[in-house]
């Protein structure tokens, strides 16, 4: 009976998602502690963590070209050089190949975590700055230079599936270094920015020359999904993850509210779903094309047909592939550019177009390129032809034609008539002609 | 007078600097964290005893008390100790004796625990529980047996852990067989490694540290002889413990708070913590700066005599004070808290470093001196003489100078294009003494109202008058406005570390009319879009336009009508059939004729080439058949006729 | 004046020296012309829509033309020395199986 119990519990407890490796590296092993809820809500998410020194010299993230991990976490702001295979370059390799990074830095940053985020699309300021916020911070947590920062939930992103529900975060407790993004990179999502009157600088130093982020610019948590969809997802405050701001209450400067929970635990749980790959997947389950009114796939289209398209699209829920629900996906029907785009519409993940095929013919794709901020990018493309009509598939029997039918037959009328007439005729004349001779 | 020698003595002792102190203790909130380790290892983890009697003896130094029911389930849970594992004895001795009423029997627990003494390979760790498991069962066992087993598992491995466990075990003996491991805390403590300057730690970690201070003192205690550990050394073992705190493993925890307990408990070594007990800003409202000194566990070593040695300005690295003391705090029921008012003359604003000692009957206490705390004195400024203009860039002086009255806002919308620049002045005074003041952050925002868009650009302080001027170009700076035109709010924004009342101030309102930026051209394959795209219906070739069907109707006609005119034109001419000679070739010719046309007749409304062809050949044949011969005949006539 | 003249004795000259044989060919000319003109009115009138049509039904119509023309020629008594071996059998059997064949492409072009 117990060991019943057992077993049900035991299967009651597992969490359905996804088991991936994630490599987690400090420069302190103190973090195992100090962000002991974060990393207990990574394991109880079903991720394999291996939490090790950035320099260990046993580290690699690539062996033999295979990938060890899936993810990787970076807790280790002041690494000047990591240990064993990993650099910059190899880190770049892990995200092109598809891993995702989470990236927390602190104002004790080091050249490692610098080069690594300019590769990405953002920068951070330099070490012993700080951001630096005289008007929105928390007057318990500071210690006195307005670095412990309180960021307003209405600078988040509108980006549920990242973000979550920006609505019920708390202010969030910010206390680390700088972060902007590079304009010319299209790729880049401003997360988290600062308030208009926040700045990024050495608090103390006098300011001699114009600070490197200043005002909304200053950004506090950064993101960037690739174009293979890895994801990576950059802030400045390794502390923002910690315990000790987790469950602190926020005491903002001039705030005269009591004080709040802080939304540390909402934000940093909703990025690690992000990132982890556990929120705002989609995969395209099954395409299917045919004439209206039919089931498979012909061989070609003709020219102005009724076409059915259905597209099955999946999102990925809790560890579970389950029915993808918008109302904004479309389809495009190309020949090098669009001849047609249209919506398509939604019934339990089966997004369905039906519409005429242009009177154009060629090789053509049926194209679904979905990109939304927080989802990965979803591109679909299948190829068929489209021919002219045959030549019996043409209008016939035509009213205005109707004259040049009826000419045509009274021709063959005529020639059968003259035929009888001409042929059985009898010259009156010649016999006289011929008695004249 | 004994007070006034102990004051010369600290006085002396203040004098040597880079003293180790401790800055933290156990405070309400890492008690919490701990207290819920404990919690959840009691819930999750009710197979293991060791975690039981970890989560059990925990709750216990916290001042916890467990449930009936929860200790219930403890007492059972030491019941089940298998009573032939010395380590499992002790562990459930250890649980019934935290707990108010659980009595165990264990037949077999006094042939296992002599048992250890016997055991050749026995380490120190199993002799300390054994040892322990026998005094709180109260199992009679050989102290010399036990002694020698000691000496021989510590010969063969005399590591910090070891020793800790060593030593641990000998608090066990009696006297003067414990007094046999005094000297090995001299060992001990030598095996040390110090981190930073601040912390002392052993190999292992915290379990083995927080292991070894507890025996150092225990034994200490039970001897009453003093440790031959140092104060620095005492404090800076102290502040290693109290920087682990946040361990969420309920053995170390149990640890932890065990040695911990012991330093704020022995009869020795007690290291006092100094904390700030006020918030890090002080100014003229709240000018009393209170310190916190108490034990490792937050509470009362008793009445001191504290002194403020030295309050240092750090940015002028002046010494503003020297030699204060500190009262107690009225209606502080802690015992903890003294104060002295920093303010008592004007300070300059910044941070100070306050450098603390403390005196005391008490001979235990350690860390009292040299101690260091840090505060701030904030100041309130005000913004004052803001004149903000609008003139044209050609002009070397501001003309049509505005100024705007504090707090508020200019009422005239200003306008500004490229021709023209826009100038801010202002002063920064304190409120107090009317001085001016450098801040750290003095920008100046243009935030555009309808997009949020900002440009933030910082005012510099003329070194000569301290006024701190700002001014834009508009030519020059229009790039960095995107070419964004419209009203912007003017914000003046003043802060610094030290200012009680940073200020965000909308001064004014300006129309910016700005050549448009020209829009860079991204390429096509870099264009990222996250929205919906037009719809595009693809636009049919309008289908060739047709007459309205009368038309067609009646040209069919007037197509057809010709037919009528044809046979009016032959009877006119006159028809005869003069030449017929009946026949079945002629009749085959023309009814085979007639197929032909109205074989092609169905061919245009229904057949397709190829069948056509296949009648038509049959058709065709006997009409070629029928009309040869028919000719054939008629040209045979014909020519009877002329011969 | 002297137009209305040339013309009026041509039509009596006509009337008077022509074969009546003949004249059968040219009622059967005058017919094929008219319809030809009916359709080539009709498409200037509502366009060439739909052009495959149109050909066919003027092309049946120039074909009929051209074939009655070249059988008028050939049966043409005065014409006898021009056509030495073909007799108005052979021309009319021509005429007959050029009609065949036009006649069939017309039907197939006609749509």
């Amino acid at each position: 009976m117990k060991l019943l119990v057992c077993l049900l519990l035991a299967l009651t407890a597992v969490i359905s998602t996804k088991a991936d490796r994630v490599l987690l590296l400090v420069d302190n092993l103190n973090v195992r502690e100090t962000h002991s809820i974060y990393l207990k809500y990574l394991q109880d998410r079903g991720h394999t963590v291996s939490l090790k020194s950035a320099d260990d010299p046993s580290l690699a993230l690539i062996k033999h070209g295979e990938f060890v991990y899936e993810h990787l976490i970076l807790f280790s702001p002041s690494v000047e050089e990591f240990g064993g295979s990993i650099n910059v370059q190899e880190i770049t390799k892990f995200i092109d190949g598809g891993g995702n990074v989470l990236v927390a830095a602190s104002s004790d940053i080091g050249d490692a975590i610098r080069d690594l985020v300019t590769e990405n699309g953002f920068e951070f300021d330099e070490e012993h700055t700080a951001v630096i916020d005289h008007l929105n911070y928390d007057t318990v947590l500071d210690d006195g230079k307005h670095t412990t920062i309180v960021g307003d939930s209405k600078f988040l992103l509108d980006a549920p599936m990242i973000v979550g529900n920006k609505a019920s975060v708390g202010p969030v407790l910010f206390r680390g270094v700088g972060l902007v993004s590079d304009k010319d990179n299209h790729l880049t999502l401003d997360i988290l920015n600062a308030a208009t009157t926040a700045y990024s600088f050495n608090p103390d130093s006098p300011i001699q020359e114009y600070p490197n982020a200043v005002g909304k610019g200053t950004l506090l948590v950064g993101a960037l999904q690739a174009r293979n969809n890895a994801r990576v997802v950059i802030t400045g405050s390794l502390d923002m993850f910690s315990d000790v701001f987790i469950n602190a209450q926020v005491n903002k400067v001039g705030s005269s509210d009591k004080s709040t929970k802080s939304g540390n635990l909402a934000l940093v749980t909703a990025l690690s779903q992000w990132v982890l790959k556990e929120k705002g997947v989609l995969r395209v389950k099954s395409v299917n094309h045919h004439r209206k009114g039919e089931t498979k796939s012909p061989h070609d289209y003709t020219i102005m047909e009724q076409v059915e398209y259905t597209i099955a699209i999946e999102e990925l829920k809790d560890g579970k592939w389950g029915p993808y629900d918008a109302n904004d996906v479309q389809l495009e029907f190309v020949r090098i550019d669009p001849f047609v785009r249209t919506s398509l519409k939604a019934t339990n993940g089966n997004f369905k177009a039906l519409f005429k095929l242009p009177d154009v013919y060629g090789v053509f794709k049926f194209l679904v390129d979905y990109r939304r901020v927080g989802y990965t990018h979803l591109y679909s493309v299948t190829q068929m032809s489209v021919r002219p009509l045959e030549h019996t598939q043409y209008e016939r029997f035509i009213r205005s034609a109707f004259p040049y039918y009826a000419s045509s037959f009274s021709m063959m009328f005529g020639v059968v008539i003259f035929s009888l007439i001409f042929i059985h005729f009898k010259e009156p004349t010649a016999a006289a002609a011929k008695k004249s001779e | 007078m004994r007070v006034a020698t102990v004051f010369a003595l600290l006085g002396m002792a203040a004098l040597c600097w880079s003293t180790p102190y401790l800055n933290t203790y156990l405070k309400p909130e890492d008690k919490q964290s701990l207290k819920s380790v404990f919690t959840k290892a009691f819930a999750e983890q009710q197979q293991d005893i060791s975690a039981i009697h970890h989560a059990v003896g925990g709750l216990k130094f916290l001042g916890e008390s467990l449930s009936a029911q929860d200790s219930q389930k403890a007492c059972e849970i030491a019941k089940k100790a298998k009573d032939t594992d010395a380590k499992e004895l002790y562990h459930a001795a250890a649980i019934a004796s935290d707990l108010p009423s659980c009595a165990l029997s264990f037949p077999k627990a006094q042939e296992t625990l002599t048992a250890v003494a016997k055991d050749d390979k026995a380490t120190s760790q199993l002799i300390y529980y054994a040892l322990a498991a026998a005094e709180q069962l109260k199992v009679k066992v050989d102290q010399t047996a036990f002694n020698t087993a000691l000496q021989n598992a510590l010969k063969k491995d005399d590591s910090a852990l070891s020793l800790t466990y060593g030593l641990n075990a000998a608090v066990f003996f009696d006297a003067p067989t414990a007094t046999k491991y005094f000297d090995r805390i001299e060992d001990l403590v030598g095996q040390a490694d110090e981190i930073d300057g601040k912390y002392l730690q052993f190999e292992g970690g915290l379990s083995v540290t927080a292991g070894g201070v507890y025996a150092i003192y225990a034994l200490s205690d039970k001897l009453n002889k003093s440790p031959a550990v140092k104060s620095d050394e005492a404090v800076k073992f102290a502040s290693y413990l109290l920087n682990r705190k946040s361990v969420q493993i309920e053995r170390a925890a149990f640890l932890l708070l065990r040695a911990l307990k012991k330093l704020a408990n022995n009869k020795y070594q007690v290291p006092v913590a100094f904390t700030l007990g006020s918030p890090v800003a002080v100014n003229a409202g709240a000018p009393k700066v209170i310190v916190k000194l108490s034990n490792v566990f937050g509470e009362t070593v008793g009445t001191l005599a504290v002194n403020v040695d030295s309050a240092t300005h750090i940015p002028s690295s002046g010494v503003v004070l020297s030699r204060k003391q500190l009262a107690k705090v009225a209606g502080d029921n802690t015992n903890t808290l003294y104060e002295f008012n920093l303010m008592e003359q004007p300070r300059e604003r910044g941070f100070y470093k306050l450098s603390l000692s403390a005196g005391s009957q008490d001979k235990r206490l350690v860390g009292t001196n040299g101690a260091e705390v840090s505060v701030k004195v904030m100041t309130e400024v005000s913004v004052e003489d803001v004149e903000i203009a609008v003139f044209d860039r050609e002009h070397a002086q501001a003309t049509n100078t505005q100024k705007v009255a504090p707090g508020t806002k200019l009422k005239a919308s200003l306008e500004a294009d490229t021709h023209q620049k826009v100038i801010v002045k202002f002063a920064v005074k304190e409120k107090q003494t009317k001085k001016a003041v450098a801040v750290h952050q003095a920008f100046i925002a243009f935030v555009h109202e309808k997009t949020g868009k900002e440009l933030i650009f910082v005012a510099e302080p003329d070194p000569a008058t301290s006024v701190y001027k700002f001014d834009v170009d508009l030519q020059k700076s229009a790039k960095d406005f995107d070419g964004l035109s419209g009203k912007y709010n003017i914000r003046l924004i003043i802060g610094d570390s030290v200012v009680s009342n940073a200020i965000d101030w909308h001064l004014a309102d300006v129309s910016l009319k700005l050549p448009a930026a020209e829009t860079k051209k991204v390429k096509k394959s870099e264009l990222i879009n996250y929205e919906k795209l037009p719809e595009i219906k693809h636009l049919f070739r309008e289908p060739e336009k047709r007459p309205p069907q009368v038309v067609s109707d009646a040209f069919t006609a007037i197509c057809l009508a010709p037919i009528l005119l044809l046979f009016v034109l032959w009877l006119r001419v006159g028809i005869n059939f003069g030449n017929l000679t009946p026949s079945l070739w002629t009749l085959g010719f023309h009814i085979g004729l007639a197929a032909v046309f109205g074989l092609y007749f169905v061919f245009w409304v229904k057949l397709n080439m190829f069948v056509t062809l296949k009648y038509l050949a049959g058709i065709g044949g006997v009409t070629f058949l029928c009309g040869n011969r028919m000719l054939r005949a008629m040209a045979d006539r014909r020519k009877q006729k002329t011969e | 004046m002297k137009l209305i003249q040339v013309l009026s004795k041509l039509h009596d000259d006509y009337c008077a020296q022509t074969p009546k044989k003949l004249k059968l060919i040219d009622a059967y000319l005058v017919y094929i012309l008219l319809t030809g003109i009916a359709q080539f009115v009709y498409c200037c009138m509502v366009g060439t829509f739909p052009f495959n049509s149109f050909l066919a039904g003027f092309i049946s119509t120039v074909g009929s033309f051209v074939l009655a023309v070249c059988l008028r020629i050939q049966v043409n008594g005065q014409n006898k020395s021009q056509f030495p071996q073909i007799s108005p059998e052979r021309a009319f059997g021509d005429f007959i199986f050029a009609h065949v064949i036009l006649h069939l492409v017309v039907a197939n072009f006609l749509g």
